[in-house]
């Protein structure tokens, strides 16, 4: 039997686990963390028309935590698309509320829509798929309005252990992205574990994000502990929808309701 | 094409269905592997014979509503082709429930059997859903990668000039499943002891990834529990909600304003059923009660 695979029942508060408790304590961590501010009060200074890109996850939490600390009052944008868990908002309410965040929510379309008029997820639709209008549903459009009313620089929670893509991306740019658009971002936790984000959310007893604990509670392993919108293109090869499924079935009968093919990636 | 209920509850009797497995199966975590889809599937198989899994899975009548389909003069033209995207949901409205030797609750006004209720078409088979001892479960992983040697030698021409394996339809998998570790799964159930015991024999693995050996079962007991009693398949030993019922059926189980979720009522439990007038276009799920409902305290049911 492969016990290395065993689903374990964690109890508590993932950032709680003694490894990232202990982690917490680390001098390497806390060097971390103190350079970290550094890079965020030199973007600031740079750029002191930044906002911060919050999704809700552990990271962007983090990174809104951190960025609030360097200047109290900075914008803190979450990107609605209309395909968040159900717990999504009401956590990033609860956060706000807490740390005072200048926290807003911008919406400029429904990406559900549009994956459901592109087609791509139902055999029997007709219609064209345009990734670009999905995209624009996603990120672009509300990207672009939270460009317009705080400015031209971003701060972003991307981390370089996250995937290849984003370790090459990160390493190549040392964590700062200057857009042809004009647009100019800034990974300040690009070269953060997992532990240390963990780890920063155990000493400042940062509120857990309700799906990581349904996503423990299911006995998802912690490389799949990761928060995104309920459904996409991305990851689907590593069983997100499978959590999806079995962590949250009327989400998701709703949504393979309206995109049938859902079904071939749980 | 009306459904008539096989059996009487007069001639059932309750049971416990016992599977036996090698190492566990790949259950559903809402409604672990409904008795009545197992055995429909084993016994549509029964009736679709040598047509079954070759690409044109129709029963006799389903050939012949296409054929009359195709041919009626002026008639709508239907875009289902056997083999095309979409064609099952178009024949489907027409396909018989298939019949299984298990009582049914919901048509006992019809049935003259007094003892349950009357819902019309909302009926349920009297089977509930698996249920085991113990909680244990394990995280197993299956991978798919596209075989680019393979394919250069089989389909070299039609190959794209470039097969992305991040992404596509080429794309390469690790998908996790979780496996519950069980030594037995049980069902309870109302109906011919004799009958289930046959269509039993003749399932040899259980849940999901079948093909990648999981879910496999080393033999089947089907246990005569005693007169036929409705409310025996509804309920776990630990008094939970054994399978879908419509929310209809409330009442009757003594239930006052029970958790409601969505899902489907019978067999294939995959798919929402048909819209009530029958339309297989529109599609939608039933109100259900929600799964671990707990069983009154004080209930006739």
């Amino acid at each position: 039997m492969h016990d290395r695979n065993r689903v374990e029942r964690q109890r508590g508060r993932i950032a709680d686990r003694p490894e990232h408790a202990l982690r917490a304590r680390l001098r390497e961590h806390q060097a971390r963390v103190a350079r970290t501010l550094d890079v965020i009060h030199d973007w600031l200074d740079r750029y002191p028309d930044t906002y911060v890109a919050w999704s809700g996850g552990k990271d962007s939490t983090a990174l809104a935590h951190l960025a609030n600390i360097v200047k109290p009052g900075i914008p803190i944008v979450h990107y609605d698309s209309g395909l968040d868990f159900p717990e999504t908002g009401p956590y990033l309410a609860e956060v706000a509320t807490r740390y005072r965040f200048r926290y807003e929510s911008i919406r400029t379309g429904d990406a559900l829509e549009e994956m459901i008029r592109g087609g791509t997820w139902d055999h029997e639709a007709d219609g064209g798929y345009d990734p670009a209008v999905f995209w624009d549903a996603l990120v672009a459009g509300p990207h672009r309005e939270a460009r317009r009313r705080y400015g031209d620089g971003m701060l972003i929670g991307l981390r370089a252990e996250e995937s290849a893509k984003r370790h090459r991306t990160l390493r190549w740019h040392h964590g700062e992205l200057h857009r042809p658009d004009g647009t100019h971002s800034c990974a300040p936790l690009g070269l953060w574990t997992t532990a240390d984000v963990w780890a920063y959310h155990h000493v400042h007893g940062i509120p857990e994000h309700p799906v990581y604990t349904r996503l423990v509670e299911l006995g998802a392993p912690d490389s799949a502990l990761r928060l995104d919108v309920a459904i996409g293109s991305n990851a689907n090869q590593y069983g997100r929808l499978m959590w999806l499924r079995r962590g949250w079935p009327e989400l998701w009968r709703r949504y393979q309701q309206v995109l049938p093919r859902l079904k071939e990636m749980s | 094409m009306t459904f008539r209920p096989p059996l009487r509850l007069a001639e059932c009797r309750s049971v416990t269905v016992v599977a036996r497995l090698a190492h566990g199966a790949v259950l559903d975590s809402e409604w672990p592997a409904p008795l009545d889809g197992i055995l429909s599937a084993v016994k549509r198989r029964a009736i679709l014979g040598d047509s079954y899994g070759d690409g044109v899975d129709l029963s006799a009548d389903q050939q012949e509503f296409l054929r009359q389909q195709r041919s009626r003069p002026g008639g709508r033209r239907t875009r289902v082709e056997p083999g095309r995207p979409g064609w099952l949901s178009e024949v489907d409205r027409h396909r018989r429930t298939v019949p299984l030797p298990l009582a049914v609750i919901g048509w006992q006004h019809f049935r003259g059997d007094e003892r349950g209720p009357t819902v019309g078409a909302q009926w349920v088979w009297a089977a509930s859903c698996a249920f085991w001892d113990g909680d244990e479960r394990d995280l197993r992983y299956w991978h798919s990668r596209f075989g680019h040697q393979r394919a250069e030698e089989v389909c070299r021409d039609k190959l794209p000039p470039m097969v992305y394996e991040t992404h596509g339809r080429y794309r390469a998998y690790r998908m996790p499943m979780v496996v519950t570790l069980a030594t037995e799964l049980r069902w309870r159930a109302v109906g011919d002891p004799d009958k289930l015991a046959e269509l039993c024999r003749q399932v040899y693995q259980i849940g999901k990834k079948r093909s990648q050996g999981e879910g496999r079962v080393l033999g089947w007991s089907v246990i005569d529990e005693g007169p036929p009693d409705l409310t025996w398949p509804l309920w776990t030993p630990d008094g939970r909600i054994a399978r879908p019922v419509p929310v209809r059926m409330a009442a009757w189980l003594g239930l006052d304003n029970p958790p409601v979720t969505s899902g489907a009522i019978r067999p294939p439990y995959w798919r929402p059923p048909p819209g009530m007038d029958g339309d297989a276009k529109h599609r939608q799920w039933r109100q259900i009660i929600a799964p671990g409902t707990p069983r009154p305290v004080h209930s006739h049911a």
